[in-house]
């Protein structure tokens, strides 16, 4: 028997030599998910091209018109379609950062954050858009932040990665959403009102500010255009050899989908027309989500809900046909522990949605670029608690 | 080869350009900003209340004895300070008190001075800590502190807001994004 650690350049030996046998490969059938068939990659563009020349059509329809509620509802379309395209779900992206040291995810937010501001900023320059002083109330903000940022590991998204997971047929996720769905309501509840009263008048005296400058004074749009610009610029700066090597530009996964800052930037953009068509609908913030089911379930139980939150719901349908389209509406499920968790971590999300007055959505890629200090606190809150949150569950404290 | 080389070139001058021309104009608008700066504070942002029982009292105490109007400006001075700022302020609010969209409410304008009996017990309840300052109560509830920033475009905006025909736009204490 030769042992084939000894062995010396270009000399090999055969696997008998080496005592060892031949098995035969596992007989075990392989489970093959059920799920709707991938279209083939032709059909899949056809499809893709014909459905953003109809949702280009139905929003073009609305300006015309002047029915703000097709253009909104494409908006959220798209927003959908690009968020399960990249798997732009804040809970994966800021994790990743402790479990693999990848940092993609978080400049990925900041680069919305950014083009979101840049627009926002030129726009109130241009008077196209009157940027309102959000809420500020510290106290429930940070809460808000912990509980969230804590929810969304074991939930295992925030609310808009839970519905795009939800979608494709990842039953953790739809779990998570029934767990927000009631996590909203007990915030809706007259206890959960209570309790955000109370925690609401922990800081009431404080005074704080909403916005870092006054959003109805000119140096707010210059702050924003400056504060974007440079940001910008300074990541075009550090990432110039990735942004232009073209051997890279055909260096897309093969799963069809888009790289995370090609997102972030078309997020950023789907900000600035959310935040013009938002008005006309009674909606003075930029895009969100968790308007989404808490306008559901207000109308499921009172009757009566902001129709840009039902509206909203197009978001489902875009997520819906991107999975499709790469393949991913597959049934997938997990163990009964992880299903349990998945909905206490929905619970937590819905919970600190109603209390911080918003998600990572809302929050963070809108009102970080509104240089509202409420989105601030919240959505520093949200990071720690998520990556303490990673630390000790995901990695147990490794 | 050297075509290639060529264009790859005139690429990354281009691209340094535009970014350098990007980060110099960020730099611009930041200093801009912070000349014009008006870091929003407690005087400067506008704060609307919701209409709980004790800021039932506030109202009340803003309105006094204009209860029968819809809507109440009371515009308030403090003696021996900014007293041209006032007076603006009152033309301002005049101004927008006859003209739409507040045609269709019955409006008064107050205006109060430290010489007021019920001064003191306002600027406390309402938290006015700088002078001029611009109290908009609506009958039906709910009051506005406006303060420095009295010019109608600011008036007209804060009422729109909070009660006009796009006061649906105004995002409640208990509306989530």
């Amino acid at each position: 028997m030769m042992n084939p650690q000894t062995l010396k350049g270009d000399q090999t030996i055969t696997l008998e030599e080496t005592g060892h046998t031949r098995t035969e490969p596992a007989k075990t059938p392989i489970r093959i998910p059920r799920g709707f068939r991938k279209p083939s990659h032709k059909t899949a563009a056809a499809i893709f091209w014909i459905t953003f020349a109809v949702v280009a059509v139905v929003a073009g329809i609305g300006i015309v018109v002047q029915d703000m509620r097709f253009v909104m509802a494409a908006i959220y379309f798209a927003v959908g379609f690009v968020f399960q395209r990249a798997g732009f779900c804040s809970a994966s992206l800021l994790s990743a950062v402790v479990l693999s040291r990848d940092m993609r995810g978080l400049r990925a937010i900041l680069v919305a954050v950014l083009t979101a501001m840049l627009g926002f900023g030129l726009m109130d320059i241009l008077g196209w858009v009157t940027i309102y002083p959000g809420r500020i109330s510290v106290i429930p903000a940070a809460v808000a932040g912990l509980i969230f940022g804590t929810g969304m590991v074991f939930a295992g998204g925030c609310i808009s990665g839970s519905l795009f997971k939800a979608t494709e047929g990842h039953l953790p996720s739809i779990i998570a959403v029934a767990g927000i769905f009631a996590g909203l309501a007990a915030g809706l509840s007259p206890w959960g009102r209570g309790g955000i009263d109370f925690l609401t008048s922990l800081s009431e005296s404080w005074k704080l500010p909403s916005n870092i400058v006054d959003p109805f004074g000119d140096a707010f749009a210059l702050m924003a255009v400056g504060i974007a610009l440079i940001g910008l610029s300074a990541m075009c700066l550090l990432y110039r050899r990735r942004i232009l090597d073209s051997r890279l530009k055909n260096a897309y996964p093969a799963d069809g989908s888009w790289p995370l800052f090609g997102v972030a930037v078309i997020v950023g953009l789907l900000g600035w027309a959310a935040i013009v068509v938002g008005p006309f609908l009674g909606r003075t913030h930029p895009l969100g989500a968790s308007h989404m089911p808490y306008a559901l379930l207000k109308y499921v139980f009172e009757g009566n809900a902001r129709i840009v939150g039902l509206i909203a719901w197009t978001f489902v349908l875009g997520s819906a046909l991107s999975a499709w389209l790469r393949g991913k509406l597959i049934w997938r499920t997990a163990p009964k522990g992880m299903l349990v968790l998945a909905y206490f971590g929905g619970v937590l999300v819905g919970f600190g949605a109603i209390l911080g007055g918003g998600c990572f959505v809302g929050q963070i890629l809108s009102g970080w670029a509104l240089l509202s200090i409420h989105a601030l606190i919240f959505g520093i809150t949200m990071i720690l608690a998520n990556w303490a949150t990673t630390l000790l569950y995901l990695r147990g404290w490794r | 080869m050297a075509n290639k080389n060529r264009l790859s070139s005139i690429k990354k001058i281009l691209f340094m350009v535009t970014v350098t021309a990007a980060m110099i104009m960020g730099i611009y608008s930041l200093t801009l900003a912070f000349v014009n700066v008006q870091w929003a504070s407690i005087s400067t942002s506008l704060i609307m209340r919701t209409a709980t029982p004790e800021d039932s009292d506030k109202i009340e105490a803003a309105i006094g004895s204009e209860t029968e109007s819809d809507l109440v400006f009371v515009v308030i001075a403090n003696l021996g300070e900014c007293i041209e700022d006032a007076a603006a302020a009152s033309i301002a609010v005049q101004n927008l008190s006859a003209t739409p969209p507040f045609s269709d409410l019955q409006t008064s304008i107050r205006y109060m001075t430290a010489e007021d009996s019920d001064f003191k017990v306002i600027i406390e309840q309402n938290e006015i800590r700088q002078f001029p300052a611009l109290l908009i109560a609506k009958k039906g509830g709910g009051v506005v502190r406006l303060v420095n920033k009295l010019d109608e475009k600011t008036i007209l905006d804060t009422y729109q807001r909070y009660w006009g025909d796009s006061a649906s736009t105004a995002e409640t204490e208990y509306s989530i994004y």
